[in-house]
């Protein structure tokens, strides 16, 4: 290991070929910016976008490109609250008034909004944009999140009025969070039926802080500055994703400076990142978390299941693993152990909630004392017959999942419980966890901000068709304490509530709680990221900063558009900016 | 040679419709939906799921799938790409010059080094020369294809970092090059799978070229050529290695389903955007349209492969000439 | 050090088992009468690398067979998944461990009674369905000959690792026993042919000539005297396919649709090892090197035999 230090000093042949680079840009900095604007960031993703509209993309490169380059009328706070408004900041609206009975907001849009091509952002495209969302035709997978809204009425030219069904604690959140505007000019003729093939969907004009340049579909999307943006021009020149097949080459691309951000890091590479002093680590919050799904009811039909059908066996069943060393395992020092269906990045979490502890002696008196034993010698316990032994389904999709499941495989195994793991294309785990056929999932669950969320996966009433709930899992008290808490308009009495809700969960153990995503990304040192927000680091991606005696040979590539095609003269690329003004 | 050229033709139609015909039905026959990883979207409403099935047909009983689908080929129409939510036809017309490069490079060099490195051999018969060179290229011959690729990206693009880890161009700067910086950009990503895909298919190539030099020294016109005192000299290059080159051509047609296979496994390792890297990826999100198209074609490229390698065969051979 | 003592035992037993076959294939050759196995024997014993590829195979088929009893840890078991995760090779793990504290030195063992069970068992498939294949087109001769031909060319012109890409794919997550008829079900098709070749040859001599004017039925006279006299090829070319074999599964497995985990194989090692080849290279190196060492012997053995088997060689080379 000790000679891949000296090597790796040798001069490489990518050396030279920059240096080529910059001769044939002609070096012309005209346009560079000056002081702390400026640089371009390179980001290493494993997957390619699939639109740039906002009502349309389910990818998350697709979501993280359009949020730079579409604007809501106002953004979360960076606690993720989502009572009220309390925390939300200007948008594209640059004010709003409640009304009285709180069924309407009115937003006054930033009368400086401009989208891409020049014309002047109005309220009638926020219309618009909610029949865009809404509209069948559409199937936007999105159009379910604003069922609370009624409609939006445009008072005048710069005034949008949200219109509510009904008065919740997060109507604020659903017109805000859940809608990023689009351009009615540019749009309007688009026939909604076969909108995801429109061209605008793959150069998108948006009224973001970055404009978009260019998408190499499979390899690269590549966004500029907004130089002349109402909410100031982004602090890089310049973000580009490059799509990598596979993580390791993701990584790959930010260990040999290709790229200069990574979202996610395996221990492995994170021990090499700590090792070099060209790269950083990068934590940040996540509102992921993973468990063991025990199911109780399989198919929701055939009756209690055999062995997830008894609470006690599932408490068994917990305390029989070490997942603080399983955790320690797959994330090093920077993993967190799960504390019941929730992230410390929520509002409402609380880590001072009684967890059941390691104890596998324990475990191991206690499924003695259910009848849980090994009569025949093999290894695996009986009872009535009935071998400790179940399928945990697996998606392969998740190398954190896949190998979690192979650890807990073994720690089971310890205690006379036979697990056999079955790893699915994700696809087909959705497919049989969404319809309950399994004994066991290595199930993955994405919250959004909202704490009732926690309902759909957790409560009697996600059990079935539509719901969340796989494990079947069915308490009372639980779900009046959830009801209770969700319906609250004071913080503090919601976090009480919901407080007793997760003890309530976790003494039951439905699930075994592993993890907690708490994701760790790399950076090249000249990085300097801002507010890295649980529900996506890239919220604030303008206010990256690049600082100018730290800057590369690509960071000098200043605010030229990239040029059009294969084969032309780069200079023949428009500047940026002339298209406007 | 006309007949020759129109029977070869037929019989890869033939080839082509056989192989469609195998991908499409075990496909097909599998149980699960060929739209499960999209049709499993959590976002998406039942009835939204019912139109995407009609708009693709799979809602028609198998043998309409069947029929409409050959039609569509035959149209060049080979479907939608559900990973790539594009025409299968445009990903593949984006891909195969990009393995076409790296074959093409592989071929060449490949065959000038194992023809080189078998006749050699074969004139140093049962010397260390001979040996040696033997031995390295059953190794390389008894190698995974995706194994040396790994162990080269280890050794060049990871401990002594010369080479970059993958791609076909530097994603970044590539637009911002001049003209031979961009050629240079593309070589230095070239490097690493030609070399690998020209080591492993040499290795084959110098064991066949030098049995067939060896053959061809035991015929009597070679005895007789050497009789008649020739220079040896002459002998090798006049009467020996024209006839012994003769065989390598037909192993141009043998090399490329070979090589096709190894570049499958060569551009996932070094993520070179080509057919091979098109499948894998296809195959790791069940992209089952893009699957099937890209074995259909890879099988029309090793069609016209042997196809190309018959015609020389025929214009060099005289024997074949005059049918 | 009770390990210790059972590889000493296990290399006895591999150098006794190479002596006696050493011993045989002698007396073959240095038999009085001289008969084509003699002759063979003794074209093979004067190839040295064959000779030794040969003795280094039976040792590696010891060691596979006693894995259970040479593997100095269960090749699932996870020791400490905190400290002894992702070591480099020592003393304690020669290849080192994976990034579940398993020891790599005991899953390459176990990988290697998978790896190569699939190699021996699909190249039996293959052979048996290419020897059906070609010998009923060599018997029949003719229309039905002419067209089992040109389908045998059609086949032999589909690039086999793309269709087996394909249809595993398709099939998804697939056990062993499916593996292996597959990869023998897409292996046949070279060896129908030498054995059509072979078939048409021997049925042009005189003594199966002869054996049909005594009225001997079609069948037997398959079975009894044509198929033995195409023998020899068809062993050279099982012996070459199983070092095929082996390097596919490696492809198939690396590629996630082959052998499955968590039974461990050559290939499916490598693939774990790929996703961290620059951390863990043990993990890539070790398995991969079995892999070119076995590859190299077999093909050094069926060189050897086909050498050693083919009528026109000279004896001596």
């Amino acid at each position: 290991m000790d000679i891949r230090i000296p090597l790796r000093r040798l001069v490489s042949l990518a050396a030279p070929l920059a240096a080529v680079s910059l001769l044939a840009c002609g070096g012309d900095d005209r346009d560079a910016s000056a002081g702390d604007v400026g640089g371009t960031l390179v980001i290493s993703v494993t997957g390619d976008a699939d639109h740039l509209l906002p009502p349309l993309y389910e990818t998350i490169t697709g979501r993280q490109v359009s949020d730079q380059l579409f604007d809501r009328l106002a953004e979360i706070g960076d606690d993720l609250n989502t009572v009220g408004d309390e925390g939300f900041t200007p948008a594209l609206a640059e004010r709003w008034e409640w009304a009285e009975d709180s069924l309407s907001i009115a937003f006054h849009i930033d009368p400086d909004a401009r989208w891409h091509d020049g014309r002047p952002v109005r309220a009638g495209d926020v219309r618009f944009t909610h029949a865009l969302y809404v509209d069948p035709a559409v199937a936007s997978p999105f159009a379910p999140l604003l069922d609370d809204i009624d409609s939006v009425q445009v008072r005048d030219s710069l005034t949008a009025v949200v219109w509510f069904a009904r008065r919740t604690p997060q109507q604020f959140f659903d017109a805000t969070y859940q809608m990023s505007i689009l351009p009615e000019h540019l749009l309007a003729g688009v026939d909604r039926a076969n909108i995801r093939a429109a061209a605008f969907s793959r150069a998108p004009i948006g009224s973001g802080r970055f404009r978009f340049a260019r998408w190499t579909p499979g390899q690269t999307i590549e966004l500029v500055a907004d130089t002349a943006n109402y909410r100031d021009r982004p602090r890089l020149d310049r973000a580009i994703w490059t799509v990598s097949p596979d993580p390791v080459t993701a990584i790959t691309k930010v260990l040999r400076n290709e790229a200069d951000f990574v979202e996610i890091l395996r221990p492995e590479d994170q021990a090499e990142v700590s090792r070099r002093d060209d790269l950083k680590l990068v934590p940040y919050p996540a509102l992921q978390y993973a468990a063991v799904f025990l199911n109780a009811n399989v198919d929701g039909t055939s009756g209690p299941h055999p062995i997830f059908g008894d609470r006690e066996t599932r408490r068994a069943l917990t305390m029989a693993v070490d997942r603080e060393a399983m955790v320690r395992n797959v994330f090093d020092t920077l993993g967190l152990v799960g504390i019941g269906p929730v992230t410390r990045g929520v509002a409402t979490a609380d880590t001072t909630i009684e967890q059941l502890p390691f104890d596998r002696e324990r475990a191991a008196r206690v499924l003695d004392s259910l009848g849980w034993r090994d009569a025949n010698g093999d290894g695996v316990r009986e009872r009535a017959g009935r071998p400790l032994e179940f399928t945990l389904i697996t998606p392969t999709s998740s190398s954190f999942r896949m190998r979690m499941a192979v650890l807990l495989q073994e720690q089971l195994a310890q205690v006379g419980a036979k697990v056999n793991v079955e790893p699915l294309e994700f696809g087909t785990f959705i497919q049989r966890q969404n319809r309950r056929r399994f004994d066991a999932a290595m199930g993955g669950v994405g919250m959004d901000p909202l704490p009732g969320g926690v309902k759909q996966s957790w409560s009697a009433a996600g059990i079935g068709a539509g719901g969340s709930n796989y494990t079947g899992y069915a308490s009372p008290t639980f779900d009046a304490l959830v009801d209770s808490g969700a319906a609250a308009m004071d913080p503090d009495d919601a976090r009480r509530y919901f407080r007793r809700a997760y003890e309530t969960i976790v003494a039951d153990a439905p699930a075994i709680w592993l993890y907690e995503l708490r994701p760790v990304g790399a950076a090249h040192v000249r990085i300097q990221p801002a507010g890295l927000r649980a529900d996506g680091w890239w919220a604030h991606l303008a206010d990256w900063t690049i600082p100018a005696d730290q800057r590369i040979d690509r960071d000098r590539i200043g605010l030229r558009g990239a040029p059009v095609a294969e084969g032309a003269s780069p200079d023949a690329g428009a500047p940026a900016d002339t298209a406007r003004r | 040679m006309r007949r020759l050229l129109a029977g070869r033709l037929l019989q890869g139609a033939v080839i082509v419709v056989l192989v469609t015909t195998i991908t499409f039905f075990l496909i097909h026959l599998v149980p699960g939906e060929p739209l499960a990883t999209t049709l499993d979207s959590p976002y998406l409403t039942e009835a939204y799921r019912a139109r995407l099935r009609a708009i693709y047909g799979l809602d028609r009983p198998l043998g309409e799938q069947y029929v409409r689908y050959v039609g569509a080929v035959a149209r060049g129409d080979l479907g939608w790409s559900f990973s790539l939510r594009r025409p299968v036809a445009d990903a593949l017309a984006d891909a195969l010059p990009n393995t076409l490069l790296l074959m093409g490079v592989s071929l060449a060099l490949s065959f000038a080094l194992g023809i080189a490195l078998g006749v050699l051999q074969a004139m140093r018969r049962d010397t260390a020369t001979d040996r040696v060179l033997g031995a390295v290229a059953l190794f390389f011959y008894s190698m995974p294809d995706f194994w040396l690729a790994l162990m080269a990206m280890l050794l060049f693009a990871y401990w002594l970092p010369i080479f970059p880890v993958g791609g076909m161009v530097d994603p970044v700067m590539h637009p911002y090059l001049g003209f031979w910086g961009r050629i240079g950009d593309v070589l230095s990503h070239l490097a690493l799978p030609a070399l690998v895909l020209t080591l492993l298919s040499a290795a084959g190539i110098a064991r066949y070229q030098r049995a067939a030099v060896l053959e061809v020294v035991r015929q009597d016109y070679v005895r007789t050529a050497r009789a008649k005192g020739l220079r040896e000299r002459s002998v090798v290059v006049r009467h020996l290695l024209r006839n012994a080159l003769l065989p390598t051509i037909t192993l141009l047609g043998l090399a490329l389903p070979a090589l096709l296979g190894g570049a499958v496994f060569v551009e996932r390792v070094f993520a070179w955007p080509g057919m091979g890297l098109l499948t894998v990826n296809a195959i790791a999100t069940r992209d089952y349209p893009l699957v099937t198209a890209s074995v259909i074609v890879a099988s029309i490229t090793v069609v016209a492969g042997s196809l190309v390698a018959d015609v020389l065969y025929a214009v060099v051979d005289p024997r074949l000439r005059r049918r | 050090m009770a390990l210790a003592v059972r590889w000493l035992l296990a290399a006895i037993l591999s150098a006794l088992l190479s002596l006696l076959l050493a011993r045989r294939l002698a007396r073959l050759a240095d038999a009085p009468m001289e008969t084509p196995a003699g002759r063979a024997a003794r074209r093979f014993r004067a190839n040295r690398g064959a000779v030794l590829a040969l003795h280094l195979l039976v040792a590696l088929v010891v060691v596979t067979v006693l894995a259970p009893a040479l593997a100095p840890h269960p090749p699932a078991a996870q020791p400490d998944i905190v400290a002894l995760k992702s070591l480099p090779p020592s003393l304690a793990h020669p290849f080192g461990t994976d990034q579940y504290s398993r020891d790599v030195l005991s899953r390459v063992l176990y990988g290697a009674r998978v790896s190569l069970a699939v190699a021996v068992l699909s190249v039996l498939v293959a052979i048996t369905l290419g020897v059906a294949y070609g010998g009923v087109a060599g018997l029949a001769g003719g229309r039905v000959d002419a067209v089992l031909m040109r389908l045998n060319d059609a086949l032999l012109s589909v690039p086999r690792v793309l269709l087996l890409i394909a249809v595993l794919a398709a099939l998804g997550r697939i056990d062993i026993e499916a593996l292996v008829l597959l990869v023998g079900v897409t292996g046949w098709f070279g060896v129908s042919r030498i054995v059509r070749a072979e078939v048409r040859s021997v049925g042009a001599t005189e003594f199966v000539t002869a054996a049909r004017a005594l009225g001997i039925g079609r069948r037997r006279l398959l079975v009894r005297h044509v198929l033995p006299n195409a023998l020899s090829p068809v062993i050279v070319a099982a012996t070459l396919a199983v070092g095929n074999v082996i390097v596919l599964e490696a492809g198939l497995s690396y590629l996630g649709i082959g052998v499955q985990p968590p039974q461990a194989s050559w290939g499916n090692i490598l693939q774990e090892g790929a996703a961290h080849i620059q951390a863990l290279w043990w993990m890539s190196l070790f398995p991969g090197l079995a892999i070119v060492a076995t590859v190299m012997a077999v093909n050094l053995v069926g060189d050897g035999l086909r050498d050693a088997l083919d009528p026109k060689q000279v004896d001596g080379r």
